[in-house]
């Protein structure tokens, strides 16, 4: 599925956090898939089941997933209208990033570069 | 309710281990059961390798009785010195307890499991007692000697010797002297941190109380005015703290008489070592328990016990050397000279093995030898102290020792024997009573020069430090006279003293004494038991001079008288020699003159055994005796 | 699970261990660290009941290590100074752990032969030492121990080797919360396996804490300014810094602060471009332990 970074400075979990939001909104994982168990990834990935766990965890609260006592866990639907605040919130902290990098020089087209590159 | 074994280490121990038990089988099948089946079963078939087996005197078992336990204890117990196999055994889930029972356990059947087997072999093949002599022409003639306390009703022709009553006490005799080596080592391997100091402790425990009394011996033969080192208190310790040697005979203790006597020492001392097996296990499960495994490597893993040790080595050091040079440079002032040197040289060696390194000036950060000298400082307060207790003692005659001397009422008899050594020590026997002289005159002037002994112990001092400082005076006895006396007094108590006489006061006081005729004869007093005297036979030699050389012939034929009436008169001629003899100091001044040696047999009564033999020098009454019962002197062709 | 309180050692007038405190949750992966010298091996030898402590408790799930074969049936523990009985085989030894551990699994046993691709019928002093370390694994990890406890257990094997043996461990801790203590100098796997850390420093804990929130608390912070450097370190008043240099326009720091209050921090003096970078464990490890070194490095 994907891969753990180890020379990355990133901390485990924020990479398997991170790399599944990337699978679910690049569409690859659909609303309603098995997301594997905890053990099944800390096996592949060979890393710490405490840290997924705790990865899940943070997925969990976002939205991202949902667990069902006893069956697993399963990928979320998108999320409704509920958290359009939320997504202004994001926004509105996007916005405030670009106004510090362009103070310390950074030009507009650059800063839409790195959006488009992702 | 946890039980004492781990049966999967005890299991895994004696699997790995199993040769020990095997090879030493093996040695006894080899060297102990085929000998004795391949006799039994041959042309003329002889009990003599089963008794002697019985009797606890065939070597393989002897040696096995040391060597088996010493390599089991090893085998099993090696882990302990080294950090990695100490730490891997200890992580694994067994209590302590368990690890050091079990350990002990395995090591036990295997140093025991081959005797047993053994010892049932012993009564497969039933072995008969067949003698057969060659008569000689004396009715008299030499057998073979059977223990007593093994063969209490002696063997009669055709008997089976490998009894079951016999060969059990063979086997309960063995067993106790295997299981005290067995633990006795075991307290080693727990006192100790790697494997040469446990061969060295392991070599040096069965002496240890022996060496003790020898120390103590030493130094109060040369502080303690009077004192004689007695050497049958150090072989009687040496002989208790080792089963084997009381077991095969080595039992000086008891009687001066050939071992045969008493070959089963170790009858009455069951319980004692029961209770000192019992005690050591006991010490070596708390030194178990009480071991820090970070102390794997070490010498000698408990620190007050590596500290005795640095100290008795040193003491020891310091007594040889002491002693050493005294002998050496002549002069007692070199006695404390080398004491110095000794206990220095000694503490620097004992550090170096305790260490285990050759590097002992420097330690942590105290930089060189100033933690050396601290410790040295401590050590050698403590032997000076311990010197220091001792000569006060001695010199100030804190005990009485010194003055004492009985009274003439309390006094049984007197001896005067050579080496302070009486010639029986069993109070039972009738040799014991008669060897000391009775007659109440003697006794009388014994005592009055005892007591001018006494008082002039000051100058007497002076004889005695020459006696044992100067080499020449030491062996010629030029200035000096040695005298010992021994009281048996009238409540059974012995009083043993030994002195180092200068000549002239020896001549005054106790040459009277020593010469008369009494004193000499009393040398003479088996004579007087031995009804059983059956036999004497006299060796005629003659004291010539030759090209200026002083030589003994012995080119004489043997005469042997045993009619019982022709011995009585000889025994009487004999001592008169005897006497002349040595009061003339044992010196034969006329030159081809007949002498003669004597030898005496006896048969079993009496409480002695074997023979004696005295010289009488120039014997001019026994060649009159032979002249007047028609024997002649011949010469040998 | 794995817990020292006020733990002390010495020996021989050198202390080792200074009233160490350490806490290892059950179910957790905890890495212990430390330079040579501080007190790893020691503390480990007092969780497996090899040494008894001066002062202070040493418990595993509550109850006190030493001499205590209930607790020992369930702890597996490999040394660094591997010992094996002289001519032994696999076979042999996994005989002898069978009938001490009766938690043994003779399926997971073989299993785990065949993964390795050993020979049992071989004498294991004979093998590599790294063979010998796979042959320590498989028989620890067949007694299916609560408590695992491994000092320096994957230096010298091979990438492959290392891979299934940390499998089997993390497999095993999703399973049955096995707990794990591992000791190892090589901290960039410590990091990738390991969800606490113990920095232990002269026999002392210094730093204990889950690896993400300790590395969430420090920062490396490199920031280049269009002139010299705002002189003077009182201007990040307030800032936990650990470490600061300053070669010509560029200034080095590592702040002991979370993220947002760095950020804040820097932006005030417009530096021409910087860095925040979290540290790795092992740079983490290397600062902590400034002054134990005489060289600073950066």
């Amino acid at each position: 599925m994907f891969q753990i970074d180890l020379k990355s400075r990133m901390p485990i979990y924020e990479q398997v956090v991170n790399n599944f939001k990337r699978l679910i909104t690049t569409g690859l994982l659909k609303p309603g898939d098995r997301v594997p168990s905890v053990r099944e990834l800390a096996k592949a990935l060979t890393c710490n089941p405490n840290t997924v766990q705790k990865a899940f965890r943070e997925l969990e609260s976002q939205g991202y997933i949902y667990t069902v006592p006893g069956q697993g866990s399963f990928i979320s639907e998108p999320p409704a209208e509920g958290s359009e605040a939320k997504a202004e919130a994001i926004l509105e902290k996007i916005g405030e990033l670009v106004y510090e990098l362009e103070f310390l020089g950074i030009t507009r087209d650059k800063i839409v570069e790195k959006i488009m590159k992702g | 309710m946890r039980s004492l074994f781990n049966t999967a280490l005890l299991k895994e121990q004696l699997k790995r281990y199993w040769p020990i038990g095997v090879i030493t089988f093996l040695a006894y099948f080899l060297g102990c059961l085929m000998p004795i089946w391949n006799n039994a079963g041959s042309k003329y078939p002889s009990p003599d390798e089963m008794i002697q087996l019985l009797e606890m005197q065939n070597p393989i078992i002897i040696i096995s009785n040391i060597i088996t336990p010493l390599v089991a204890v090893i085998s099993i117990f090696s882990y302990m010195y080294r950090q990695n196999s100490t730490g891997a055994i200890h992580s694994l889930p067994f209590t302590k307890k368990q690890l050091f029972a079990s350990n002990v356990m395995a090591g036990y059947l295997l140093t025991i499991l081959p005797l047993v087997l053994f010892s049932l072999l012993l009564l497969a093949v039933p072995v008969e007692f067949r003698r057969d002599y060659a008569y000689s022409g004396n009715p008299y003639m030499y057998t073979k000697w059977i223990a007593i306390d093994i063969f209490p009703n002696g063997l009669t022709y055709g008997e089976v010797v490998n009894t079951l009553p016999v060969v059990t006490g063979f086997f309960a005799r063995t067993l106790l002297s295997f299981t005290f080596y067995y633990v006795l080592f075991i307290t080693a391997a727990m006192m100790v941190g790697n494997h040469i100091v446990y061969f060295l402790v392991s070599a040096v425990l069965p002496f240890i109380a022996a060496g003790f009394c020898a120390l103590f011996g030493v130094t109060a033969f040369f502080y303690l005015f009077g004192y004689g080192i007695e050497r049958v208190l150090i072989e009687k310790t040496l002989t208790f703290t080792n089963p084997i040697l009381m077991s095969t005979g080595f039992t000086y203790a008891e009687s001066s008489e050939p071992y045969i006597n008493k070959i089963d020492g170790m009858g009455g001392y069951y319980i004692a070592y029961v209770v000192i097996i019992a005690a050591l296990l006991v010490l070596s499960y708390g030194m178990h328990r009480a071991r820090g495994l970070e102390r794997a490597g070490d010498t000698v893993v408990f620190a007050p016990l590596k500290n005795f040790f640095i100290f008795m080595i040193s003491l020891s050091g310091m007594v040889l050397m002491g002693i050493f040079l005294m002998a050496m440079l002549d002069s007692v002032a070199f006695l404390y000279v080398g004491f110095v040197i000794g206990f220095i040289i000694a503490f620097i060696i004992a550090q170096m093995i305790a260490e285990k390194s050759f590097n002992v000036f420097y330690k942590y950060k105290a930089g060189v030898a100033f933690w050396q000298l601290k410790a040295l400082m401590r050590h050698a307060a403590v032997a000076v102290a311990l010197l220091a207790a001792v000569v006060i003692t001695c010199k100030m005659d804190l005990t009485g020792y010194v003055r004492y001397m009985p009274e003439a009422s309390e006094v049984a008899g007197v001896y005067f024997g050579w080496s302070g050594r009486l010639k029986s020590y069993d109070p039972a026997s009738e040799a014991y009573e008669k060897q000391f002289i009775s007659d109440p005159r003697i006794i009388g002037e014994t005592l009055a020069a005892h007591g001018q002994v006494i008082n002039a112990r000051a100058e007497q001092r002076k004889a005695f430090l020459n006696s044992i400082s100067s080499s020449y005076d030491r062996q010629e006895h030029i200035s000096w006279e040695y005298q010992p006396i021994i009281y048996r007094l009238k409540n059974g108590k012995i009083v043993t003293r030994e002195y180092r006489l200068s000549k002239a006061f020896h001549d005054e006081y106790f040459s009277d004494i020593i010469y008369s005729e009494t004193v000499i004869l009393s040398d003479l007093f088996w004579l007087e038991i031995s009804e059983c005297l059956n036999q004497i036979a006299l060796r005629p030699y003659i004291y010539t001079q030759q090209n200026d050389e002083e030589r003994i012939n012995h080119n004489y034929k043997e005469i042997m008288i045993y009619k019982a009436d022709e011995i009585r008169s000889l025994i009487e001629a004999l001592k008169k020699d005897y006497v002349k003899h040595k009061q003339n100091g044992s010196r034969v001044e006329e030159y081809d003159a007949v002498c003669f040696d004597a030898h005496t047999k006896t048969n079993e009564c009496g409480g002695i055994w074997g023979s004696y033999y005295l010289d009488i020098g120039y014997g001019k009454n026994t060649l009159e005796w032979l002249n007047t019962h028609g024997y002649k002197v011949e010469k040998l062709d | 699970m794995i817990r020292t309180e006020e733990l002390t050692k010495s020996f021989d007038n050198l202390l080792a261990l200074d009233k160490l405190n350490l806490n290892v949750k059950k179910g957790s992966i905890y890495g212990l660290v430390g330079v040579n010298g501080s007190g790893k091996t020691t503390a480990i030898k007092h969780l497996t009941g090899i040494y008894r402590q001066d002062a202070g408790t040493v418990t595993i799930d509550g109850e006190s290590v030493y001499d205590n074969t209930g607790i020992k049936k369930r702890v597996g523990y490999i040394p660094d100074d591997l010992y094996f009985f002289p001519n032994y085989t696999i076979k042999a030894y996994a005989g002898f752990y069978k009938r001490l551990f009766k938690t043994w699994d003779d399926e997971r046993y073989k299993s785990l032969l065949r993964t390795f691709g050993l020979n049992d019928r071989f004498n294991i002093n004979r093998f590599s030492k790294g063979m010998q370390k796979q042959a320590a694994f498989i028989f620890i990890m067949s007694a299916m121990p609560d408590v695992m406890i491994l000092d320096e257990p994957v230096d010298g094997l091979d990438p492959v080797v290392r891979r299934l043996v940390i499998q089997r461990i993390v497999e095993d801790v999703s399973e049955r919360e096995m707990t794990v203590l591992i000791s190892s100098h090589n901290l960039k796997e410590m990091e990738g396996i390991c969800d606490s850390i113990g920095i232990l420093k002269r026999g002392k804990m210094a730093i204990e804490r889950d690896l993400d929130e300790l590395k969430s608390d420090v920062h490396k912070i490199q920031a280049a300014y269009p002139d010299e450097v705002p002189p003077g370190i009182e201007k990040y008043k307030g800032l936990n810094i650990r470490h600061i240099e300053t070669r010509g326009s560029v200034e080095i720091m590592v702040v002991k602060e979370k993220e947002e209050v760095i950020r804040r921090a820097i932006a005030q003096f417009k530096p021409l471009v910087y860095d925040l970078l979290p540290l790795s464990l092992e740079e983490i490890f290397i600062y902590e332990m400034e002054g134990e070194y005489n060289e600073i490095l950066v």
